[in-house]
């Protein structure tokens, strides 16, 4: 008996149509090239988008974080004053820039002496836990060079005991970091993601998230900084300052690129299905 | 205590968990990597594991496929001239992914053109599935009955409510699994995970690198003969071994002699070899290789650095994990119906007429062959 001739899908299961997407049928599968080119330009788009939101929040959000800043500094009983002031990052384009002024007296020999104490007695600490706990052993390790490093500059009277100019240095990288952050995706993420919404749902999480932990970090580095003296500074910045934020920024962005899922178009026509 | 010290703590542990929040997925990775380095073997070991896309294909089947199996299932009706119609229903899922569900009555091949070589739907059938011979199929195929794969086919996934039969020559991509039997024929190769709810069949000349079943027959099965009870020897430590509580901790090569006996975990610097019928009750790690003559059992886990050789009759009950190679000759057993393993190895050769039971990960490449 020869088979009968397939009707079309519609006649088969009319009412499961709103199941599936079968108007897809009708649709031609984009070719590769097609393709690319569209996610390269929907990511140069969504990326320019995304840096002219953060340009335009940034004329706002330096006076929320002022705020967040003058809220806690007193309560830890740090008497300091954010100082909100102008400056230029780019040709025609400022930027309010954020610093905090404490006045702080230059390290004294016996802080010193302290210091490298302590640090001597994290060294002994890292060669007791080796064995079993190797990566926290070999990051106190790192603890300890850098702070020595630190400790040796001050010694022989270098150092900066500016704390306007230790958190200005956090506030304009982590500013960079934010407007930089949409190009930073676009090269990466916007061209593997295909959602439309989750490309812009992982943006907003890695600026949300940069937008809200700045004004913390800056209390926590003065805070620490009175209390451990200057001579916590490059330690501070080398290791809780920029490389902390691109660790963090990393982290985020490995979360938001484990979303992705069926991102690539499937060719959809049945007809085009079987070759 | 001070309002300000209290101030302190507040802000240091809001700036704390502010800072620790990105890192909050890495606590999935330490315990997926907890999960990971389990003891091999049963229920508790890889093959549990390597059913995970068996269990999401299956759970996605119900939720998204249910009515249409079942209308299948009842849309046999007649037409007009009073032959039963063809219940074949065509579409695209939510995500694009085009599928065909076949009927009782339906043929894969009367709904594909005849010169077809690739096959880039879903095909789901509520009887048995028949793939023709050298198509290729990318996307995954779900049968309630039996899927034959013919000669030369080449398929992605499968997964079917009873049997699979896997032609000669033809290959599975990623995974298979049946929930009863699956056959492998001639020159078959199966790459990923292949596994069954009661027995996996592999003829000679099979390839594989995952195999999960409670049962794994290689090559064609023949009764070994009888062997004779014979009176062993218990086996003293030799002078070059320390003993520690139950563990004789070797500098240097082993040798326990024919028809001995003895009770302890083995660690051995060298080589080991365990002599005909010779038994070991504990576990062995070894730091070169592992041969096991004829007749020899070792009831508990091995592990060696280098490669294993296990010889005729022999018998393993606990874990085999080797860094090298695997050998075993005919009428081996791995592991008991009772108590399934793990066996991993680097490449894994199985003589005709050897039995495992539970996980076998060849992690290069593994296969049966008429002597090993």
């Amino acid at each position: 008996m020869q088979p009968a001739m397939n009707p079309p899908a519609d006649a088969r299961a009319p009412e499961h149509k709103h199941l599936f997407s079968n108007n897809r049928k009708t649709r031609r599968p984009p070719t590769k090239l097609q393709l690319f080119f569209r996610r390269t330009l929907s990511a140069l788009l969504l990326a320019a988008l995304m840096t002219a939101l953060v340009a335009q929040s940034l004329n706002w959000l330096p006076d929320m974080w002022a705020a967040v800043v003058r809220f806690w500094l007193p309560r830890l009983g740090v008497g300091a004053e954010p100082l909100l002031g102008a400056h230029t990052l780019y040709a025609n384009w400022i930027v309010r820039q954020l610093a905090i002024h404490v006045p702080i007296s230059a390290p004294t020999s016996t802080n010193m002496l302290a210091h490298a104490l302590a640090t001597a007695a994290l060294f002994l600490m890292s060669l007791a836990l080796v064995r079993k706990h190797v990566a926290i052993a070999h990051l106190l390790r790192v603890f300890c060079v850098v702070h020595v490093i630190g400790l040796t500059v001050f010694a022989f009277g270098g150092g900066n005991t500016s704390v306007a100019a230790h958190t200005l240095g956090l506030y304009d990288f982590n500013i960079a970091l934010m407007l930089l952050t949409p190009s930073i995706l676009a090269v990466g993420f916007y061209l593997y993601e295909g959602s439309l919404s989750r490309r812009i749902a992982g943006s907003l999480l890695i600026l949300a998230y940069l937008a809200i932990a700045l004004p913390f970090k800056l209390v926590m580095h003065v805070w620490l900084i009175k209390l451990l003296t200057p001579l916590a500074m490059p330690t501070l910045y080398l290791l809780f300052g920029p490389a902390f934020d691109i660790f963090l920024l990393v982290c985020i962005y490995a979360y938001v690129v484990a979303w992705q899922r069926h991102s690539l178009p499937q060719p959809a026509s049945p007809a085009a299905a079987v070759s | 205590m001070s309002t300000t010290l209290l101030w302190q703590i507040g802000f240091a542990t809001l700036s704390g968990s502010l800072a620790l929040v990105p890192l909050l997925p890495t606590l999935k990775t330490w315990q997926r990597t907890k999960a990971t380095s389990t003891q091999p073997g049963g229920s508790d070991g890889y093959g549990e594991e390597w059913l995970a896309p068996v269990d999401r294909l299956r759970s996605s089947i119900q939720i998204e496929f249910a009515t249409l199996l079942q209308l299948a299932r009842e849309n046999v009706s007649t037409d007009e001239t009073g032959n039963d119609a063809h219940g074949a229903t065509r579409g695209a899922d939510e995500n694009g992914v085009p599928f065909i569900v076949l009927g009782p009555k339906d043929h894969l091949v009367e709904h594909i053109p005849a010169t077809a070589r690739r096959l880039r739907q879903m095909v789901l059938s509520v009887r048995h599935l028949d793939i023709p011979g050298e198509l290729v199929c990318e996307r995954p195929l779900y049968a309630e009955g039996r899927i034959n794969i013919a000669h030369d086919a080449a398929i992605d996934t499968a997964l079917a409510g009873r049997e699979i039969v896997v032609g000669i020559r033809a290959r599975v991509k990623r995974w298979a699994h049946a929930d009863q039997r699956l056959d492998a024929a001639e020159g078959a190769v199966l790459f990923g995970c292949v596994s069954a709810g009661r027995e996996i069949s592999l003829a000679r000349r099979a390839r594989f690198e995952r195999l999960y079943a409670p049962r794994i027959l290689f090559g064609r099965q023949q009764a070994a003969s009888p062997q004779m009870p014979v009176e062993r020897l218990p086996y003293d430590p030799p002078p070059h071994a320390a003993v520690v509580d139950d563990r004789w901790i070797v500098s240097g090569d082993l040798h326990i002699p024919a028809g001995h006996e003895l009770t302890a975990n083995l660690l051995v610097s060298g080589h080991l070899m365990i002599d005909r019928g010779s038994r070991v009750h504990g576990s062995v790690n070894v730091e070169r290789t592992v041969v096991l003559a004829e007749g020899a059992r070792v009831h508990g886990a091995i592990y060696a650095a280098s490669s294993v050789h296990i010889g005729e009759r022999c018998q393993v009950t606990g874990p085999l994990v080797t860094l090298g190679s695997l050998r075993a000759d005919a009428f081996s057993e791995l592991g008991q119906p009772e108590h399934p393993i793990t066996v991993s190895a680097r490449k894994i050769r199985v003589a005709e007429s050897c039995i495992a039971h539970g996980a076998l990960w060849a992690r290069r490449i593994g296969e049966v062959v008429a002597d090993a």
